[in-house]
């Protein structure tokens, strides 16, 4: 890593950035802020080559290297769907007229957060590609509440993933159906809860860099540009959380509990907060757990797409921690009573 | 964080990206196979997004003067946490993680998935050994057990890493991946008839499988007697 002083010398060579027309021709500059700029990747570069060729062979213990393996492979995992997401986002917030949304969705709140949950069955995306989504479609003006039942829905009943769940499940399509309904019934409380009970204040709609005025193309990498930085720095808090409970709690605890039936609910919706999967492949780790009940997976595959350790990272980044305090006990409550009414209906 | 810091994680970011697709097949210890285009199409928009804002900041200090100060450019100087994307380059370069092994396979406490009901495999290949994972291995098993054998005279080849388990028989385990290492389970394939091979060796095993199951810790594991056991090298994706 480059020290500070070379830093502040890079961040005040932009600052120092001038305008056309150029005054004086011919007279240059100690260091211009492009050369300065390369120097700064080329010095990144030569730490990390350093780091791979002198730290590396020193750094052998099974538990570091656990650890790192799983923080790595769920940022390597998350990264290109958070790209998808913050594309989605980026064309969304700039590309998209704003009359379009206007006419996508019905005026008046009440009904705009049940077709906005609905719209989340038809656009693919992971969770961390729907954080991103929302905030862009909050910026575009439509109602939160319609944007945080899609934020919801969308990671939950995306059609990608109501296939890998029927996959997973082979033989059993009542847990597809189950999955459906109760990631619908949640999402659609949810943004109907918030319209009624949630301030404006506790919510922090996230802003985003503009263009100049009619630059439709810089705007939108501008925009990418912006979430990509946004919710990767924060993807990477949840996923090296993830990763340390990964190679510290004791497996045998979460066994433990398993012969408990009413706790086994609870207990398996925990084990989604903290497993961080993405909702394409949460399907694949719920049939392992066989010795869980089949409302308890349910409430695994309600609850993991909602609300896990990485959303929460993202959620309290993008919408602010007031929000994030609020909305996701709410969220995780209204998942565990979903799984359980759905379940006693349906499994 | 300004932008100049901004295009140098980027970089890094995208850089590191295509330099474990491209430069060897270090992604394998992290992700499926299938999973590499991705990557390289993510790692290359980084690295765009990232180039394009030095050229920007080039283009302008050649044409510009020093004195005169920009304020058109936006003021996103952007989350704290934007700085923590250094951290997954710092950390595939300075621990290159091995992926995952004996470590995670010892924390695990109950036989991984069995499959479905309902999905009845088909009898493998008619000529020569038969090379399947220890999934595939574990289903044909469980399906025999409950009266759809598939295994019995065949002989099949394994390949896994091995962790001792008493003085004459030992495990076969290799990590089954979903999506991620995040998800791994351990498949595990109890092998008698061969001296028992040190803890994490990868191996090659050839035999027939055992009607008999074999009780370790009170879980039952599938079992293979080994005629031929080989020592191999550690495959380029250490998961199945």
């Amino acid at each position: 890593m480059p020290s500070a002083p070379r830093w502040r010398a890079v961040e005040a060579a932009w600052e120092e950035d001038a305008e056309l027309p150029p005054a004086e021709w011919g007279r240059r500059p100690p260091m211009a802020a492009g050369p300065r700029a390369l120097l700064g990747v080329v010095a990144v570069a030569g730490v990390l080559a350093a780091g791979r060729v002198l730290a590396a062979p020193h750094l052998r213990e099974a538990r570091v290297q656990g650890w790192a393996t799983v923080f790595v492979a769920i940022c390597v995992q998350a990264l290109p769907f958070l790209a998808f997401g913050a594309t989605v986002s980026a064309a969304i917030s700039t590309l998209v007229p704003e009359a379009f949304w206007r006419r996508a969705l019905p005026r008046r709140a009440l009904l705009a957060v049940p077709v906005a949950g609905a719209v989340g069955a038809v656009l693919p995306g992971c969770e961390c590609a729907s954080v991103p989504v929302a905030g862009g479609l909050m910026a575009r003006g439509i109602t939160p509440a319609a944007a945080l039942a899609f934020l919801l829905s969308s990671p939950a009943i995306n059609p990608v993933v109501l296939v890998a769940t029927a996959v997973a499940f082979r033989g059993h399509p009542e847990m597809v159906a189950a999955r459906f309904a109760a990631s619908l019934l949640v999402s659609v409380a949810a943004g109907w809860l918030w319209l009624r009970f949630g301030r404006t204040e506790w919510l922090r709609i996230p802003s985003r860099p503009r263009a100049a005025h009619g630059a439709r193309w810089p705007g939108f990498a501008a925009a990418l540009r912006h979430d990509l930085l946004h919710t990767g720095g924060l993807l990477v808090v949840g996923a090296a959380i993830a990763a340390t409970l990964n190679v510290t709690v004791p497996p045998a605890w979460t066994v433990a509990v398993a012969g408990v039936p009413w706790l086994s609910v609870a207990v398996l919706a925990a084990l989604a907060v903290v497993m961080s999967i993405c909702s394409e492949a949460d399907a694949f780790v719920a049939t392992s757990l066989t010795q869980f009940s089949a409302t308890a997976k349910l409430a695994f595959l309600v609850v993991g797409p909602m609300v896990d350790l990485k959303l929460i990272a993202l959620q309290a980044g993008t919408f602010g921690p007031r929000f994030a305090a609020r909305f996701i006990p709410m969220t995780f409550a209204l998942a565990i009573v979903a799984s359980a009414l759905i379940g006693r209906v349906l499994l | 964080m300004r932008k100049a810091a901004q295009n140098v994680v980027l970089l890094a970011a995208g850089g590191t990206l295509l330099w474990i697709t491209l430069a060897g097949r270090e992604y394998l210890n992290y992700v499926r196979p299938g999973f590499r285009i991705p990557l390289i199409a993510t790692g290359a928009v980084l690295c765009a997004l990232g180039g394009l804002g030095i050229a920007t900041t080039w283009r302008r200090t050649a044409t510009a003067t020093s004195d005169r100060r920009v304020d058109e450019h936006d003021h996103d100087h952007g989350p704290r946490a934007t700085w923590l994307l250094f951290l997954p380059p710092l950390v595939i370069a300075v621990i290159a993680p091995s992926g995952l092994g004996s470590f995670t396979a010892e924390r695990a406490v109950d036989q991984a998935p069995r499959p479905q009901a309902g999905s009845a495999l088909a009898a493998l290949s008619a000529d020569g050994p038969a090379r399947i994972s220890l999934t595939e291995f574990t289903a044909r098993a469980f399906q025999a057990k409950a009266g759809h054998d598939t295994l019995t005279g065949r002989q099949v080849i394994l390949t896994g890493f091995a962790r001792p388990a008493g003085r004459n028989r030992w495990m076969l385990i290799r990590l089954r991946m979903t999506c991620c290492a995040a998800d791994a389970v351990p498949m595990r394939v109890v092998i008698k008839g061969t001296p028992v091979p040190p803890t994490g060796t990868w191996v090659r095993v050839s035999g027939t499988w055992s009607p008999l199951w074999a009780s370790i810790d009170d879980i039952a594991f599938p079992q293979l007697t080994a005629t031929v056991l080989e020592r191999i090298a550690r495959p380029a994706d250490p998961y199945e």
